[in-house]
């Protein structure tokens, strides 16, 4: 009796400590965003107290990014009230970030799975050096190439467009993707596709219905990782986009809170603004990115 | 199988042509002449008032660079940066996986809020955390000072040792959620078997950990993931 007493004390013990460190953990993940969208509900006057205060009070702020040319005849008056003009391209990055992200998932699975595809089942002289060339130049630091970069854009005759962005991120995210499954293919064996050659199937036919079903965990990591570093990436889209035209989400809000005057509740906003393409995302595809990555898919 | 392999001969060389040219297209223009100009450009001289007058310039301007105190500083505190928030970020996501593993209500809702940092560009988690740090309003002054850590309200980030600890701490937030899910990723593919056969040795928990959990080598992904691209939210936060 006393040992089946003592095993039960450490369960509970044992769940008291799971919960104490699960509450640590979610408030050290939300703080910074939840004391965010409580700093965005407030007008500037009310924001820089001390102490802080926190009772939201006005959405004025989302307004201001949703809808600039209105809202900003309504309530913004410079002398209290200053906003960088490039609040007004919110919407616009939206987009952008939006329409870039999608572009660099899709070329992600085409281009970057049929690579795979090759470069694991197919024998042929060079395999391996392209292979290796292909994966390795994901090792380049962006600060080295950056001028470079610029000059080919240049070039191209594509500053500040989306396309410009789509290429670079295209460059960086396609060496991951290709590694990743090409390593996930190494676990699937090949006897069906096999098979399905000799039943007749071509190629492609044998592709897009037998190996896409099965590399599915593979291709949904490579989707989620693809749209994630396009979606976040800074350094390249400040430097190659000008205007609205292509101006991206991070862009945009480095701008806004980039100006020391701009009132800091507003930045806030625009944080919060950013992030809701990702997190309908996830929890949207929570499910499959979930089951996904846990297939092991990325090792 | 014997037909297999001669389809693949007749027609091989066409599909490898079709599959492996887009991406590789892709990845040759901004790969291989970037790293030629680099390397080019750092070896040759301009001079910015006569653009004609360009030449090879030798070692000189490697020599200048290292030479420079604020590259020599910035170097220092580039190693520092990697090396701290890497410990903080590994151990940070091994706890946080190890806890999302378990079973327990409403884990399946901690996963996803574990992830929410990812969704949020570094450069706007960089504006929010100086917002927590600001020196006259932010709420960490505000918390250390009604605890009684700190007589008043201190400018942080103009600190050099507090401003890189506070930069390690909000990088460590950034970037910690993809950690957590590779390594979770990793446990979950653990197979049961090997922990049950563990417990039948007699292993004791602690070294069911070490060489069932940490041994296989899928925690490797980690370090490319860590060390990956610090300078944004550096500029961002110390600017």
């Amino acid at each position: 009796m006393g040992e089946s007493e003592r095993v039960k004390r450490g369960v509970r013990t044992r769940r008291i400590f799971l919960y104490l460190f699960a509450v640590l953990l979610a408030l050290w993940v939300l703080f910074p965003i939840v004391w965010t969208v409580l700093t965005s509900l407030r007008i500037e006057a009310e924001v820089r107290t001390v102490p802080p205060s926190v009772t939201p009070t006005t959405i004025n702020n989302y307004w201001l990014l949703v809808d600039f040319a209105h809202a900003s005849k309504l309530f913004v008056t410079s002398a209290i009230y200053f906003v960088p003009t490039i609040a007004a391209e919110m919407p616009d990055a939206l987009r952008n970030s939006t329409i870039i992200g999608a572009a660099i998932v899709a070329i992600n699975l085409t281009a970057g799975s049929l690579a795979a595809y090759t470069f694991s089942r197919l024998k042929f002289r060079g395999r391996w050096p392209l292979f290796l060339y292909a994966i390795a130049s994901r090792l380049l630091p962006g600060v080295a190439v950056i001028i470079p970069f610029y000059v080919i854009i240049r070039t191209f005759g594509l500053l500040d467009t989306t396309l410009a962005v789509f290429l670079i991120h295209a460059a960086y995210t396609l060496p991951f993707s290709i590694w990743v499954l090409y390593t996930y293919l190494f676990t699937v064996p090949t006897d069906i596709e096999e098979s399905a050659l000799v039943d007749g199937y071509s190629r492609f036919e044998t592709l897009r219905k037998v190996v896409f079903p099965v590399i599915w965990p593979g291709l949904v990591a490579v989707a989620i990782f693809s749209f994630m570093f396009s979606y976040n990436e800074f350094f390249f889209a400040q430097l190659l986009t000008t205007t609205a035209a292509s101006h991206t989400v991070p862009v945009v809000v480095a701008g806004i809170g980039g100006e020391l005057t701009t009132p800091i509740s507003l930045v806030a906003a625009s944080g919060i603004v950013a992030m809701i393409p990702p997190v309908v995302i996830f929890v949207i595809f929570r499910r499959r990115i979930m089951s996904g990555l846990a297939s092991g898919a990325v090792k | 199988m014997v037909s297999a392999s001669r389809r693949l001969r007749g027609r091989g060389a066409l599909f490898i042509f079709l599959t492996t040219l887009p991406a590789l297209a892709i990845i040759t223009i901004f790969t291989l002449y970037p790293i030629a100009f680099a390397l080019w450009s750092s070896f040759s001289f301009y001079d910015l008032t006569n653009p004609e007058k360009t030449g090879f310039a030798g070692i000189t301007n490697y020599a200048g660079a290292l030479q420079t105190t604020g590259f020599q500083h910035s170097v220092e505190a580039s190693i520092v940066f990697v090396i701290a928030s890497f410990f903080l970020v590994v151990g940070l996501a091994l706890g946080s996986a190890l806890l999302l593993n378990e079973k327990f209500r409403g884990v399946k809702y901690l996963q996803v809020i574990v992830l929410l940092p990812w969704a949020i560009p570094i450069v706007v988690a960089g504006l929010m955390w100086r917002w927590i740090y600001d020196s006259n309003y932010g709420i960490l002054n505000f918390a250390l000072q009604s605890l009684g850590v700190i007589p008043s309200y201190q400018a942080w980030l103009t600190q050099a040792n507090p401003a890189m600890a506070l930069l390690i701490v909000a990088y460590a937030w950034s970037e910690f959620p993809v950690s957590t899910l590779l390594i979770l990723a990793g446990l979950q593919s653990v197979p049961k078997e090997l922990y049950e056969a563990a417990v039948v040795d007699g292993a004791r928990a602690f070294a069911r950990f070490r060489r069932v959990t940490l041994m296989p080598p899928q925690s490797s992904p980690i370090t490319s993931i860590v060390t990956s691209s610090p300078s944004t939210m550096l500029v961002e936060l110390v600017h």
